[in-house]
C-alpha cells in the first residue's frame, strides 16, 4: 500500500495552482483572440476581419483583414451599381422615371424579358413601398372584380370609340367562360361522386358555380398612385387572371425597390467620391452605348486606367469579357468571378471593374479606421505561447494530482471523502451536466470576442476568467472524484443500479435461507409456471416470437439453477462418500451453498469431524496404553528374570523333600505363565494400537496349515487329539504377513490344545467360497469340543482377558484370541468365533489372489 | 578355559549367570555398568562379553560400539527390550547375539558355548576343511563323505530322511522349497495330499541343530511358503 506524502496545504496549493494556470490559460487564449481581429463598423454594423496571431506584423494594406475588406466592398460596389442603374439617370436620382413592373419584377430570370407590364413612376412605387403595409389589397369577388374590370374598360372607352369597345368586351366574355368551363371542369372532377349517383348535370353545374362564386376572393391593390399614364390598374388588364399576375408583380417591385432605395441611400453616402478612400468604377458597353458607374470624374477608358495607376496604389481591374483580371490585391480572380455572376442579370458581358484604395487614406471612413486598429492590434503570438504553456503546465499539474489524489499524508492507501462516496450517477451525471453546461457558458463569453469592441473587451475577458474558473473548479471536483473513486476501485461498486442489484441479490437469497419447505419447493416452481404460461400465452401460438423466447431464457435460467443445485448434492455426496471410506479429514466447501444444501453439508462436515477427533482420541489412548504396557512389562521383566533363573537354580540342588519338590513346580510353572503373560500382553497392546509393520506378501494357506499341522502334531498326540483335515485341492493363496499369519495360526492351534477336551476329534477345514468378481475367498475354519462349559458368549472370548473359564485356573494369559482376531483384520482378514454348547469354531476368511 | 564378562546392573542376574558358567567350567568377570566393564576389558583377556542394555554410567549400546572400537570378541546382548527394532540396533551395532529377557538358562549357555566355539576353534582353523562333499552354513557343517553333521563342532545325530532334508536344504541355501518340493526331491514320487510328514520331520531337525527351535538359527520357517536355510 502506497501512503500519501503531501498533506492537505500543498494540496490545496496545488488546486489553487491548477485553477490560475488554467485562467491564465484561457485569458491569455482570448486575449490572442481579441487581437487577431479588427472590428469595424461597416454598413452592415459592427464587422470583424480576422488576423492571423502568428503572422508577421506587416503594413495594413497587405495584411489579410484589408484584402477581407476589399473583397467585401467590390460586392457592395458591384451591388450597388446594379441599384444604381435601375434608379438614375445619368447618374443622378431620377424619380419620375418609368418602370415596368412585370419587367422589373422578373429582372431575376436568366432570359430578358420581353413583355411589358404595366408602367409606374419610380418616386411612386419607392413612395408605395416605404408605406407601412407596402401595397394594400382589398378582397372582392370575382364577379365584382370582372364588374370592377369592365366598369374600367368602359371609363376608358367613354374616352375612346364604341367600336374597339364591343370587340374587347365580346372577347373577354369568351375568355371568361372558357375559364368558367375549366374550372368547372376541374370543380366536376373533385366532386366526381355527386355526378355518378344520378344528379342531373345540370343542376350539379349550377351548384358548383354558385360554390365557386361565393369561396373565390379576389385581392384589388388600393390604388394609393395610379400606373404612369393616369388610368387604374384595372383598366389595363383583360381579365381577373390577368390582373392578379399584374398585382404579384406590383408587390415583388415596390418591397424591392423599397429595399433597394434604403441600401441605395446608404451606399451612396458610404461611397461617396469625397468620403471613400474606396474608388470604383463600372463600365458597361450595350452595344454602342456606354455606361458608366463611379465615384470618379474620369469617363474615358484611358483615364480611368491612368486614374487608377496613379491614385490607387491597391487595385484590381475585372474584365470578363476580354478575359481581362489585373489585381496587386491577393483575391482569386473565382472570388470576383463568382460576385460578378450573381449580378449577372443585371450586367452585359462586356463589363468592365476597377475598384481601387487610395492608401493614403484620405477620406476618415472604414479603412482609415481599420488601419487605426490595426496598427493598435498586439502582436498574438505573444499571448498564444502563453496560453500554450501555462495549458501543458495545467495539465503537467493535472497529472500529478490524479497520482497523488485519495492518498493522504501519513494514511495508508486510498482515502475517500464523503463527497466520493454519493451514488456513481447522480454525481456523474450532474457534475457532466454542470460542466457542460459552463463550459458552453465559457465559450460563448469568447466567442462574444469576436464582435466586441475595444470597450467591452475587458468584460467579456473578465467573463471569460470567471467562467473558467467555475468550470475549471467543478472539472477539478469531479475528476478527482472520478480519479479517486477508480483508484479505491469503488466506481463500480458505487453505482446505485449495481448496489441495487446486489440488495436484490442479497434479499432473495435471505428468503431462500429463512423460508420453510412449501414454500421454497412450491412457490418457486409456480413461479416458474406462471412465467413460462405468461410469456407463452403472449405469442401467437403460430407465430412464435419474443414471448417464447423470453420463456425460453427464464427455462434455460431455472435449468442453470437445477444443475447447480444438483451440482451442490453432487459434492456433498462426494464429501459422504470420502467419510465413509474413511478420509475423515475431508471437508465439504460450504462457501457457496445456501439454504439447506448449505445446511447439509456443515453437518456432514461435523460428523467427519467429530468422527475424526474419536478415532484420534482413541487411537492415542490406546498408543498411551502400549506404551504404558511395554514399560510396565520390561520393569517386570529384570525380577521375573531373577526368580526363573534361581527357581531353576534351586531345582538343580539336591532337594530331598518331596513337599519342596511340588512348591518348586508350582513356582517354576507360575513363573513361566507370567512370563508368557508379560510378553503377550505387550504384543496384544501393540497390536490393538496399530503399533505394528506388515511386510505382505502371497502366501498358501494349504502350506501354513501343513507346516502348523507338523508343528502341533506331537503336542495333539500328547492330549489324544485327533485333528481331521479337510483341505481344497491344491494351492489357496492369500495375502499376508507371513510371520503374523502364523501368530494366527499358532494362537489358535495352542488354544485347541489346552482347551480342548481329551480323546475328542479337531476339524481343520479350508473351503473357497467363490465370488462373481475376481477369484473369491477362501475359508478356514477350526472345530473343537471344550474340555470346559462355554459359559460366556462367543463373542466376548475375543476379548482381551476373557477366557473360557472364568476361575482362571487353567493356563494361558486370554489375549491368545484378542491378538488372532486383531493380526487377522490388520491383514484385512475376518475373524469370527461360535459356540454351540461346547463345540468351539473359529473361522476364519481371507481373500484370494492369483 | 575361557573368561567370560558378565554385565549388568542386577546383580542377582549377573550371580545367577556365574553360577551356571562356572558350572560349565568357564571363568567369570562381573561387571555392573559399562564403564566397569571396559575397565576390566582392558585389563584382562576375555574371551566373551554377555552384556546388559539398560544400566547407569554406560548403557550396554554404548558400551558394545566402544568395544567393537578395539575387540572382536563374541559380544551377547542380554535385554529385557524384547521389540524387533531393539533386536536388529543391538545386532546392528556390532554385537553377535540378542537374548531377552527372561531367557532361559540352558539357552543363554548353549549359546555361550556355541558362540565360544567358534570364535576360539572356527576362527582359527578357518574353512580349510572345505571340500567337494563338506557343506557349510554358519555353524553348522555336513560332511556328505562321513555322513556326519555337526553344529558348532558338536556332532548331531539325525535319521537318514532328516539327513536328507537337511542336505538339501544345505546345498540350496537361500532357496525356500515347499513342503511337495521337499516331498518329491526326498522320496522320488509325486506329492498327492502330502501331509504334514515332512513338517514333522523339518520340526525333528530343528530340534536337534537349533539352540532355540523357535527361533531357529539355520533352518527357518517361512510360514506359509516352505523352509530354508540362509546363507
Amino acid at each position: 500500500m502506497k501512503t500519501g506524502k503531501y498533506g492537505a496545504g500543498v494540496k490545496l496549493t496545488a488546486i489553487i495552482a491548477e485553477i490560475v494556470l488554467m485562467i491564465l490559460c484561457t485569458v491569455c487564449m482570448g486575449m490572442a483572440f481579441c487581437n487577431s481581429v479588427i472590428t469595424v463598423s461597416s454598413r452592415r454594423g459592427i464587422q470583424g476581419y480576422y488576423v492571423n496571431p502568428f503572422s508577421r506584423k506587416t503594413v495594413f494594406e497587405e495584411s489579410e483583414a484589408f484584402n477581407a475588406m476589399v473583397r467585401d466592398s467590390l460586392e457592395s460596389v458591384v451591388r450597388y451599381c446594379v441599384i444604381r442603374s435601375q434608379l438614375e439617370t445619368d447618374g443622378v436620382f431620377d424619380e419620375s422615371k418609368e418602370i415596368d413592373i412585370e419587367q422589373y419584377a422578373r429582372h431575376f430570370e436568366e432570359m430578358p424579358v420581353e413583355d411589358t407590364g404595366i408602367t409606374y413612376h419610380l418616386g411612386d412605387l419607392i413612395k408605395w413601398g416605404q408605406a407601412r403595409d407596402g401595397v394594400s389589397l382589398m378582397e372582392y369577388s370575382q364577379s365584382e372584380v370582372e364588374e370592377m374590370i369592365r366598369e374600367a374598360h368602359r371609363e376608358t372607352e367613354r374616352e375612346k370609340d364604341s367600336k374597339t369597345e364591343e370587340i374587347l368586351w365580346d372577347m373577354s366574355e369568351g375568355e371568361m367562360v372558357e375559364s368558367r368551363a375549366g374550372n368547372l371542369g376541374i370543380n366536376v372532377a373533385q366532386d366526381g361522386e355527386t355526378t355518378t349517383v344520378g344528379v342531373p348535370p345540370s343542376e350539379a353545374a349550377s351548384e358548383i358555380v354558385l360554390e365557386m362564386e361565393e369561396e373565390e376572393s379576389i385581392s384589388v391593390p388600393v390604388e394609393y398612385y395610379l400606373p404612369a399614364d393616369g388610368r387604374s390598374i384595372l383598366a389595363h388588364v383583360e381579365s381577373v387572371e390577368e390582373l392578379q399576375t399584374m398585382v404579384f408583380y406590383l408587390e415583388e417591385t415596390v418591397s424591392l425597390l423599397a429595399d433597394n432605395y434604403v441600401s441605395y441611400k446608404e451606399y451612396q453616402d458610404y461611397y461617396a467620391e469625397n468620403n471613400s478612400n474606396l474608388k470604383y468604377c463600372i463600365l458597361l458597353e450595350r452595344g454602342k452605348e456606354t455606361e458608366i458607374y463611379a465615384n470618379i470624374k474620369e469617363r474615358s477608358l484611358e483615364e480611368i486606367n491612368n486614374y487608377f495607376n496613379t491614385v490607387t496604389e491597391r487595385r484590381l481591374c475585372f474584365a470578363p469579357a476580354y478575359f481581362t483580371y489585373e489585381s496587386n490585391i491577393p483575391i482569386n480572380e473565382r472570388v470576383v468571378r463568382d460576385i460578378w455572376y450573381k449580378f449577372r442579370y443585371a450586367y452585359p458581358d462586356e463589363t468592365t471593374i476597377w475598384v481601387g484604395v487610395d492608401t493614403s487614406f484620405p477620406y476618415q471612413d472604414a479603412f482609415y479606421h481599420a488601419k487605426e486598429s490595426y496598427a493598435r492590434a498586439m502582436p498574438g503570438y505573444f499571448f498564444v505561447l502563453a496560453s500554450g504553456i501555462s495549458g501543458i503546465l495545467a495539465v503537467v499539474l493535472l497529472i500529478f494530482m490524479t497520482l497523488m489524489s485519495g492518498y493522504k499524508k501519513g494514511v495508508e492507501g486510498i482515502k475517500l471523502n464523503w463527497f466520493d462516496r454519493w451514488y456513481t450517477e447522480p454525481w456523474f451525471i450532474s457534475g457532466a451536466v454542470f460542466i457542460c453546461g459552463l463550459f458552453v457558458m465559457t465559450v460563448a463569453a469568447a466567442s462574444g470576442l469576436y464582435v466586441s469592441t475595444p470597450e467591452s473587451k475587458m468584460e467579456i475577458l473578465a467573463a471569460v476568467a470567471v467562467g473558467t474558473a467555475a468550470t475549471g473548479s467543478a472539472f477539478l471536483l469531479f475528476w478527482f472524484g472520478l480519479v479517486r473513486r477508480i483508484k479505491a476501485k469503488v466506481f463500480w461498486k458505487h453505482f446505485f443500479i449495481y448496489q441495487l442489484f446486489l440488495k436484490g441479490k442479497y434479499l432473495l437469497m435471505k428468503i431462500y435461507d429463512d423460508s420453510r419447505l412449501i414454500v421454497r419447493v412450491w412457490v418457486p416452481y409456480l413461479l416458474f409456471v406462471g412465467v413460462n404460461l405468461f410469456f407463452i400465452g403472449l405469442d401467437n401460438p403460430f407465430d412464435p416470437e419474443w414471448g417464447t423466447f423470453m420463456a425460453l431464457v427464464v427455462d434455460i435460467l431455472i435449468g442453470l439453477f437445477l444443475y447447480y443445485d444438483r451440482k451442490v448434492q453432487r459434492r456433498i455426496l462426494e464429501g459422504i462418500e470420502n467419510i465413509r471410506g474413511g478420509d475423515l479429514d475431508y471437508q465439504i466447501d460450504v462457501e457457496k451453498m445456501h439454504g439447506d444444501s448449505r445446511i447439509f453439508a456443515e453437518a456432514v462436515n461435523s460428523i467427519g469431524n467429530g468422527i475424526r477427533q474419536a478415532v484420534e482420541t482413541s487411537m492415542k489412548d490406546e498408543r498411551t496404553k502400549a506404551d504404558l504396557i511395554t514399560n510396565v512389562s520390561h520393569d517386570i521383566k529384570t525380577p521375573l528374570t531373577s526368580i526363573i533363573n534361581y527357581v531353576d537354580l534351586i531345582k538343580r540342588e539336591p532337594v530331598e523333600n518331596e513337599k519342596i519338590k511340588g512348591y518348586l513346580e508350582i513356582l517354576d510353572n507360575k513363573s513361566q505363565r507370567l512370563k508368557q503373560l508379560t510378553e503377550d500382553l505387550v504384543e496384544a497392546s501393540k497390536i490393538s494400537s496399530g503399533n505394528i509393520v506388515l511386510q505382505c506378501d502371497k502366501l498358501d494357506l494349504t502350506e501354513l496349515i501343513n507346516q502348523a499341522m507338523g508343528e502341533f502334531m506331537e503336542k495333539f498326540q500328547e492330549r489324544d487329539l485327533q485333528t481331521i483335515v479337510g483341505m481344497e485341492e491344491g494351492q489357496l493363496l492369500i495375502y499376508a504377513d507371513s510371520r503374523y499369519i502364523w501368530r494366527v495360526v499358532e494362537n489358535l492351534f495352542n488354544n485347541v490344545y489346552k482347551y480342548a477336551l481329551e480323546h475328542t476329534r479337531v476339524y481343520v477345514d479350508t473351503k473357497k467360497i467363490p465370488e462373481e468378481k475376481g477369484p473369491g475367498k477362501v475359508r478356514l475354519s477350526i472345530k473343537n469340543i471344550s474340555a470346559q462349559p462355554l459359559n460366556i458368549d462367543a463373542k466376548d472370548l475375543t476379548e482381551r482377558f476373557i477366557r473360557g473359564d472364568v476361575a482362571r485356573t487353567t493356563e494361558g494369559s486370554g489375549l491368545g484370541l484378542s491378538i488372532a482376531k486383531n493380526l487377522t483384520e490388520l491383514q484385512k482378514g475376518k475373524f469370527e468365533v461360535f459356540s454351540d454348547g461346547d463345540l468351539f469354531k473359529v473361522v476364519i476368511v481371507f481373500s484370494l489372489v492369483v | 578355559m575361557a573368561n567370560i564378562l558378565v554385565c549388568d546392573d542386577d546383580k542377582a542376574i549377573v550371580e545367577a549367570i556365574e553360577i551356571y558358567l562356572v558350572q560349565e567350567g568357564y571363568r567369570v568377570f562381573k561387571a555392573y555398568d559399562g564403564i566397569g566393564a571396559i575397565r576390566i576389558l582392558e585389563k584382562e583377556e576375555i574371551h566373551l562379553l554377555i552384556v546388559d542394555v539398560m544400566m547407569p554410567k554406560m548403557d550396554g549400546i554404548h558400551a558394545t560400539l566402544k568395544i567393537r572400537e578395539k575387540y572382536s570378541i563374541p559380544i551377547i546382548i542380554l535385554s529385557a527390550k524384547s521389540e524387533d527394532a531393539d533386536k536388529i540396533l543391538g545386532l546392528n551395532i556390532g554385537a553377535d547375539d540378542y537374548v531377552t529377557k527372561p531367557f532361559n538358562p540352558l539357552e543363554l549357555t548353549a549359546r555361550v558355548k556355541s558362540h565360544l566355539r567358534r570364535y576360539t576353534k572356527l576362527g582359527s582353523i578357518g574353512n580349510t576343511q572345505e571340500t567337494d562333499r563338506i557343506y557349510q552354513a554358519g555353524g553348522l557343517t555336513i560332511n556328505d563323505v562321513t555322513k556326519e553333521v555337526t553344529v558348532d563342532e558338536e556332532p548331531v545325530k539325525l535319521t537318514p530322511i532328516e539327513y536328507n532334508i537337511l542336505l538339501l536344504l544345505v546345498k540350496n541355501q537361500g532357496k525356500v522349497f515347499s513342503i511337495n518340493q521337499i516331498y518329491e526331491n526326498i522320496w522320488n514320487e509325486e506329492a498327492i495330499g502330502a501331509d504334514n510328514t515332512v513338517a514333522v520331520h523339518i520340526r525333528h531337525i530343528r530340534e536337534k541343530i537349533e539352540i532355540n527351535p523357535k527361533e531357529p538359527r539355520y533352518l527357518k520357517v517361512v510360514w506359509g511358503v516352505g523352509y530354508k536355510v540362509d546363507k
